[in-house]
Formats: C-alpha cells, structure tokens, sequence
C-alpha cells in the first residue's frame, strides 16, 4: 500500500514469530502482519513505560524504607541485638 | 580503616546476612553501610526477614521493621538456590569427616545470588573488616563455604 510515512523493516526470529501467532488470534481473520506488528510494537511501549514507573514506585518506596531503618541503626535502642542474635542460634536447636 | 572499608562497599551487590545486618548498627562501618543501602546495593534472603523479624520486641515494631526490611532488594529462596546449598554442603562433606557442619542458614545465604550482579559477596563482619586482603586472619576465620 503507497504511504508518504515512513517505513521500517524487521527481521523475524523465533521470538517475532511466536508473538505474532499468539497475538492473530485477537485479530480478524485475514488482518496483515504488518498491522499485528504495529499494535504489538504500541502495547509493547506501553508496557515498558508501566514497567519504568512500577520501578521508579518501588525505588521511592525502598528509599523511603531505607531511611527509616537507617533512623533505627542510629539509635541505640534501635533494635533488639540480644534477640537478633538469638534468631541465628534459634536455627541450631532445632 | 575507614577508606579500606568504603572502597569495600563502592558498588558491589551484598547479600546481608544476621550478623552483617547487625554491622548497620555498629559506628565503625555505619556510615558505609548506610550508604550501601541507600544506593539499594545490599539485599536480603527470606532468612534475614525471619531472623530480624524475630527479634521485634512487638507487634507494632514488628510491621515497622517488616517495612524497613523492603530498603534491602529481595532475592528469592528458590528451588535453584536449595539445590546450590546442597551442593555446596555435599562439597564441604568430600572434603573431610564433619566439615559439612555448618549452620544450614548460612549455605542458603551463601547461596542466594544478587540477581544483577555475575560477582557475589555475603556482608559478613569479614568481609566488612576486610575484604580483598587474602592474607587477613579473620578471613581465615571467615566463611568456609567453597567458591562459586
């Protein structure tokens, strides 16, 4: 089909291959490669953008975590040492 | 002492067991360890979380330390991992009677591999007081486990 935009070529493996059989199946019949591996291309972006923002939540919240327990290491009281050693010995009596 | 300890800790994925997450505690490597964490280079095995867990004085400083402990990256105790333990307890079992002998925490640890990193490295106090001096006496003293 002519079109003034541009065009891109991939090469197809094994994996290119799998996606585009599971992914017809959600299609018409008779829809072209090319329009599967469009949306494909669309979701995937989407994907990763998710997952970039799922990791960026889950550093704020470690950080946040980090600094919490870096408040606790600073005070004496902090922790129970007698009772975190006791937790590994715990482990040989069975 | 302070620098040797810093260049220890730049960078390297740490797995933390008991008593190296004890080490948060102490002065002399507080502020490495500190800064360890908040780069997000040290993690903690499913033990860890028990054991620290158990020593949390009640319910309320139970869910906080259940909280703080998401600061350390998880790793998973999988089947892959018990099988490593083994293998490495079988190892030490070769090598002479009653060697295997070891708490079996510390196999499973030992054997939990920082996913993003090829290179690995239990925080135990050894390695927190020296890490690359193969000549050190505490490293003699340090874990047996065989190499990966």
């Amino acid at each position: 089909m002519p079109t003034k935009k541009r065009r891109y070529t991939i090469t197809s493996d094994e994996k290119v291959e799998v996606a585009l059989r599971r992914t017809r199946r959600s299609f018409p019949p008779g829809t072209s490669d090319s329009k599967i591996l469009a949306a494909l291309v669309s979701r995937g972006e989407e994907a990763l953008a998710q997952a970039s923002q799922a990791e960026e939540d889950y550093e704020q919240r470690r950080r946040a975590a980090a600094k919490r327990l870096a408040d606790r290491f600073r005070r004496p009281e902090g922790l129970d040492y007698a009772a975190l050693r006791e937790a590994s010995a715990q482990w040989q009596r069975g | 002492m302070a620098a040797r300890v810093s260049s220890a800790f730049k960078g390297k994925a740490l797995v933390v067991d008991n008593s190296a997450f004890q080490r948060g505690g102490n002065e002399i490597v507080r502020a490495d360890w500190l800064q360890a964490l908040e780069e997000g280079n040290l993690y903690r095995s499913p033990i860890l979380e028990f054991e620290v867990l158990y020593s949390a004085r009640n319910a309320r400083e139970h869910a906080e330390l259940r909280d703080e402990l998401e600061a350390l990256r998880p790793l998973e105790l999988s089947e892959t991992v018990v099988g490593a333990a083994l293998e490495a307890q079988a190892e030490l079992a070769r090598h002479a009677a009653g060697f295997h002998r070891l708490p079996h925490q510390d196999y499973l640890v030992q054997r939990s591999p920082p996913p993003t990193n090829s290179g690995y490295c239990t925080m135990t106090p050894t390695s927190i007081a020296s890490p690359s001096n193969p000549r050190s006496p505490s490293k003699a003293s340090g874990s047996p486990l065989p190499e990966r």
